[in-house]
Parts: C-alpha cells; sequence; structure tokens
C-alpha cells in the first residue's frame, strides 16, 4: 500500500507531491490550536498500527485507520497522515521518501471524504463501518490510479492487490465502527467537533 | 484528550515490538558464488538469450529465464543434491544437463550499512515521540497565529 521509491513516474510523483501539499498547508491552516493533541493521537495510531502484524490466511495485513483519522480530524488528516508517512519511511523503511507526497495523496484524500460521508450518514455504526471500508477501497483506488498512470502494465497487479485487500477492508470498517460506537457512548463531542464548520 | 488514550498508545507501540511482521520495506544483500551452465553451439558460439529452467534434487521447478549473451545463466543452489538444467534455443536445440552439488550455497550477507535498520520498539517510541513533537510545533504556530 505504501509505494516505495522507484516505482513511480516522475509526473505522477510531482503531481501527487503537489495536491499532497495543498491539503497538508490547508489542512494546517484550518487546524485549531486545540485539535492539535487529537491530530497528534491518529497520527501516532496510524503510525504504530502499521507494525502490528495481523494474521489472515497464509499472509496477514496491517489496520491502516485513515478512514478513523478522517473521520475524527476533516481535513487535519493531511498533515497528521503525512507525518506519520514521514516517519514511517525514514525510520522502518515503509514506502519510499520521493514517495511521501503520492502516498500522503492516496491515503489522505480517502480519509477526507470518509470525514464528509460521515457526517451525512445518520446511523453512526454504519457510518463508520463505510468510512473505515473506503478508507482502504478509496486509497486502493487511488494507489490503483497512481501505478495506472506511470504505466499500463500494472494493471493486472492493481487487480490482484485491490482484490487482496477486500478483506483488509472489511476488517477496518468493523475496528473502526467499534471505535466510532466506543466514541459516541464516551465522548460524543469528539465527533461532533470535527463537523464543526 | 484522556491519559488513558496516551497510555493506549504507548502500549501499543510497546506491543508491536513483539509482533511479528511481514516486511513492508525491501532490501538487497550482496554475495558471490553460485554454480553457472555456458551454453553454446558445437562450432563454440554461445547460445545467447536461450530459455533456461533449472530444477532442484526434488524435481520441483527452482527458477527459469534465459541465459545472457555470454550464453551463461547463473543460479544459487540452496540444497545438495543432483540439479537439472534444461536450455532451450528456440530453434530446435535442447541440452539437458545435471549437476552435482555438494552443499547448498552460503554466501556472506555484504553488510552495506550496517546498522541501518531501526529495532522496531526504538522505532515505534521514536516515531511517536517525534509526532507529538510536530504536532506541538504546530500547535504552537497555530496559538501564535491567533494572537
Amino acid at each position: 500500500m505504501h509505494v516505495s521509491d522507484g516505482i513511480l513516474s516522475l509526473p505522477v510523483l510531482a503531481a501527487g507531491t503537489l495536491v499532497a501539499s495543498g491539503g497538508v498547508a490547508v489542512g494546517l491552516k484550518k487546524t485549531d490550536y486545540s485539535q492539535m493533541p487529537r491530530a497528534a493521537v491518529l497520527a501516532s495510531l496510524f503510525f504504530v498500527t502499521s507494525l502490528i502484524h495481523i494474521p489472515i490466511g497464509p499472509t496477514g495485513a496491517h489496520l491502516v485507520l485513515n478512514g478513523l483519522a478522517g473521520v475524527l480530524l476533516g481535513w487535519a488528516v493531511f498533515p497528521a497522515l503525512f507525518i506519520g508517512l514521514i516517519l514511517q519511511a525514514v525510520i522502518f523503511s515503509h514506502g519510499g521518501i520521493t514517495a511521501v507526497g503520492v502516498n500522503t495523496l492516496n491515503m489522505a484524500l480517502p480519509g477526507l471524504l470518509c470525514w464528509k460521508l460521515f457526517g451525512l450518514i445518520r446511523n453512526k455504526a454504519v457510518a463508520g463501518f463505510i468510512a473505515g471500508f473506503l478508507g482502504i477501497a478509496g486509497s486502493m483506488v487511488m494507489l490503483g490510479a497512481s501505478l495506472t498512470l506511470t504505466e499500463k502494465a500494472f494493471i493486472p497487479a492493481v487487480k490482484l492487490m485491490g482484490a487482496a485487500h477486500l478483506p483488509v477492508a472489511v476488517a477496518e470498517g468493523a475496528v473502526t465502527a467499534a471505535a466510532v460506537v466506543f466514541l459516541v457512548k464516551t465522548s460524543p463531542e469528539m465527533l461532533s467537533d470535527s463537523h464543526a464548520p | 484528550m484522556r491519559l488513558i488514550e496516551i497510555g493506549a498508545l504507548i502500549a501499543l507501540a510497546l506491543f508491536s515490538a513483539h509482533a511479528p511482521c511481514t516486511a513492508h520495506g525491501i532490501d538487497a544483500s550482496v554475495g558471490e558464488g553460485g554454480v553457472y551452465v555456458k551454453i553454446f553451439y558445437d562450432d563454440g558460439t554461445p547460445v545467447s538469450f536461450a530459455d533456461v529452467r533449472v530444477y532442484t534434487p526434488a524435481g520441483r521447478e527452482f527458477i527459469s529465464g534465459i541465459t545472457d549473451r555470454n550464453g551463461v545463466f547463473l543460479f544459487v543452489p540452496d540444497a545438495a543434491g543432483e540439479w537439472r538444467v534444461e536450455a532451450d534455443d528456440g530453434m530446435g536445440h535442447r541440452i539437458l544437463k545435471s549437476i552435482e552439488v555438494a552443499g547448498g550455497y552460503e554466501y556472506e550477507l555484504a553488510q552495506r550499512k550496517p546498522g541501518r535498520k531501526f529495532p522496531r520498539l526504538y522505532g515505534a517510541v521514536t516515531g511517536v515521540s517525534l509526532i507529538f513533537g510536530f504536532f506541538g510545533l504546530f500547535a504552537m504556530f497555530s496559538r501564535r497565529r491567533k494572537k
């Protein structure tokens, strides 16, 4: 899911980095001082969860939580995932450093869309599941686009990856739904004030 | 933002050090050795870019590829026994060669950058600390902007 260095073409990298920078700038501008700790917590969650391997059949995966981050942060999801991704790349070689912009866009944009969607859906448990699911599915679509825009030959690989991530998307939907339900019960203001205008 | 959430994060970071994790980054080590076959015609000209298949002593296909411009195909056997190499030039010439390998080849891992890999626990703690550091800075600037 994290694209390494040397895979994507220069135009894709440049465009992705440009758009992601814009997103990060907007995210930082729109984020109030009081929201920063929450952004830090979700960035840390995103960062740490990639280290926890969940066995699925012969292989396994890790949770991404970009959907949850999007729902709780809104525009701040861009800087949060950006920082998380840079550190993953530098510390663990998890994804390329030149690809950080594209990776940020691929994960934060679906997160942002999940934020919008979440506000529109009444039943928060369902909304949470959809957010988690679309976080992964959206990232896969963006990743697929990045790869196929680089080279058409990637298409079969993209289809394979997409299929492989379907169970992950479902798992992530469940986790996000559970987290949302928990927050609705304990601190509902966390959910509502990320939707404040 | 409550203390219990911070505590949960730290617990996660510590827990992650013990969870086996398939690598998401890849690395390469460099070595020397192996077994090569050189395929050539009767008159000595090399059979370049010919299809080659290599079979393990158990009969399973180990690797396939093509010979280089000198007719050479190299592989590193990982078990002792009789390996079989099959080469085909696509023009009706085929050869099957048996190679007796005394021991599996081990090759030295060339340490290009010793200690480059961060141990996972330290990496996790470092990362989380840096994340809070960066957002602390952002918060500082955001506050200053407000005034």
